[in-house]
């Protein structure tokens, strides 16, 4: 049996008299991946920061592995004032990375991100995808031994998340434990091997197989103006994102067509379509 | 340490929230040394009470400029919180000494280049290392008042500012306050002793270091305390 890394014993946290998360216990091994759903603010982000140990808990006890190594990839990197070369690396030398290691990894991650043309531009002057390219990177420098990712796909490209679901999977077979939270279930079936839902302030086990059951297409439409989604069309989405007139779905294989059909009608415009590979 | 150092200075450097504090420290030197002679010691006093005012403001612009989600990724690098916020607040000090250092060098440049006629008697060496500790002290007192109020120890912004504004007026007039209502003396100690250090060189015309020793052992005691409550505040705040 693999040695704990990380052990939360019967821990709660409340946000004043707010509950949020009541008597977790989980225990995290080097060949942990696990998948953390739920609805928003039911507390996935908070449960990671735990982890972490930057968020105070309530009651309960976290025990850590010595000289363990954590990194994270926050859901909303900030518009800060650096560059990502500067902020990447920054953090690589705060790693205690040496120059030459520092300026090798990032140039192989810019290239794989796409994001060569941009390592001199203010992150605040970047686009949602790409800022979220920065978190991941600046995670990536270097191997964790565990990883901690709150929404890491959130805004990033088709090819980004191709391109990060390998990485992680690397990773993984390296013996990195990952933690992750997210919306989407075809993101679960990838890159983790048991997920939880917190509901009702706790941890409930999922059935994986439910859910590896799945497959999803992501679509890209150039919307017309002021356009919405409806609610009838949200229910068979799995997750949507806008980028001013950009729409981004990603949306279960069987309800591909019905989607497509239902937004051509509304005069939006398909702009690609490709199936998520399991 | 000297990597969190760097990545400190950038981002602090790059949203270039130092330079208005700065211009403003730099006019109020062309402005106060414009028509001479002066005092040495009054001046210097002056120079380095203004400074704490630019600090203290300094101090605070910095706290709020760092961001929650930044600081989780480098404290975790880091897996030390002393060792960081500690960096934190040696950036505040290098500033400190920066901006001490000018406050001292204008006046000596400006006396040098006015035949020593700047100020009312001849400047010493004593003059120069005395003024300039002064300043370096009031820019400590200053950034360490002003980084206190941090957005995780003072959520309400509005009131921070308000708070901070109060402490820096009543560090300075606490005196002046007490001469007329001198129950105030009883609080007065809660606000840093910027006017407690000042208060010890009036009317003399040269630094008198035993008259010093007590505010200035008082000034560093103020300092510490509130350099060691935030970081103890900060660490148990967290997230």
């Amino acid at each position: 049996m693999s040695h704990v890394l990380i052990s939360l014993n019967t821990i709660s946290k409340s946000f004043g008299k707010k509950l949020i998360l009541k008597d977790i216990d989980l225990k995290i091994t080097p060949k942990s991946a696990i998948a953390l759903l739920g609805p928003n603010g039911s507390g996935k982000s908070t449960l990671l920061k735990i982890i972490a140990g930057l968020a105070k808990i309530s009651s309960g006890s976290i025990d850590y592995a010595p000289q363990l190594k954590i990194a994270y990839i926050p859901e909303n990197f900030p518009k800060i004032d650096l560059t990502p070369e500067e902020f990447i690396k920054s953090m690589g030398l705060i790693d205690g990375l040496t120059h030459e290691h520092v300026s090798t990894s990032l140039a192989e991650l810019l290239q794989a991100f796409q994001m060569q043309d941009m390592r001199d531009v203010p992150i605040k002057h970047l686009s949602k995808g790409t800022i979220q390219k920065v978190s991941v990177i600046q995670a990536l420098l270097t191997t964790p031994d565990v990883l901690l990712l709150d929404e890491p796909l959130s805004g990033q490209d088709i090819q980004s998340q191709k391109l990060f679901i390998r990485m992680v999977q690397e990773l993984h077979q390296q013996g990195v434990a990952t933690i992750m939270s997210c919306h989407e279930r075809f993101l679960v079936n990838q890159l983790a091997h048991s997920a939880y839902e917190i509901s009702d302030h706790q941890l409930i086990s999922l059935d994986l197989s439910a859910l590896t059951e799945v497959e999803y297409d992501v679509m890209i439409f150039e919307a017309p103006a002021e356009a919405t989604l409806d609610l009838q069309l949200h229910h068979l989405i799995e997750k949507a994102e806008w980028d001013h007139n950009r729409l981004k779905l990603i949306v279960p294989r069987d309800q591909s067509d019905l989607v497509l059909k239902k937004l051509l009608k509304q005069q939006f415009k398909l702009r690609a379509m490709e199936g998520i590979d399991q | 340490m000297k990597n969190l150092l760097v990545y400190h200075f950038k981002t602090y450097l790059k949203s270039y929230k130092l330079l208005l504090p700065f211009l403003i420290y730099l006019i109020y030197l062309f402005a106060a040394y414009g028509i001479m002679p002066f005092s040495i010691v009054s001046s210097f006093s002056e120079s380095a009470g203004v400074l704490f005012f630019i600090m203290a403001f300094v101090g605070f612009s910095y706290a709020e400029l760092e961001n929650p989600v930044t600081e989780q990724l480098v404290l975790l690098r880091v897996n030390n919180d002393t060792l960081y916020y500690l960096s934190r607040l040696t950036v505040l000090l290098i500033i400190g000494v920066v901006m001490s250092i000018l406050g001292i060098l204008y006046p000596l440049v400006l006396n040098s280049v006015n035949n020593n006629l700047l100020f009312t008697r001849s400047l010493q060496f004593e003059d120069v290392a005395i003024g300039l500790f002064l300043h370096c002290l009031m820019a400590f007192l200053g950034a360490m008042t002003g980084s206190f109020f941090h957005p995780r120890i003072i959520r309400n912004r509005k009131m921070a500012v308000l708070l901070l504004f109060f402490a820096s007026v009543m560090g300075i007039s606490k005196g002046a306050l007490a001469d007329y209502f001198p129950p105030t003396r009883l609080i007065a100690w809660v606000f840093p002793p910027v006017f407690d250090i000042l208060a010890s060189f009036t009317s003399l015309e040269f630094f008198v270091i035993p008259a010093m020793a007590l505010p200035v052992t008082l000034a560093l005691v103020y300092g510490l305390v509130l350099m060691i409550g935030q970081i103890k505040l900060l660490k148990r705040a967290k997230f």
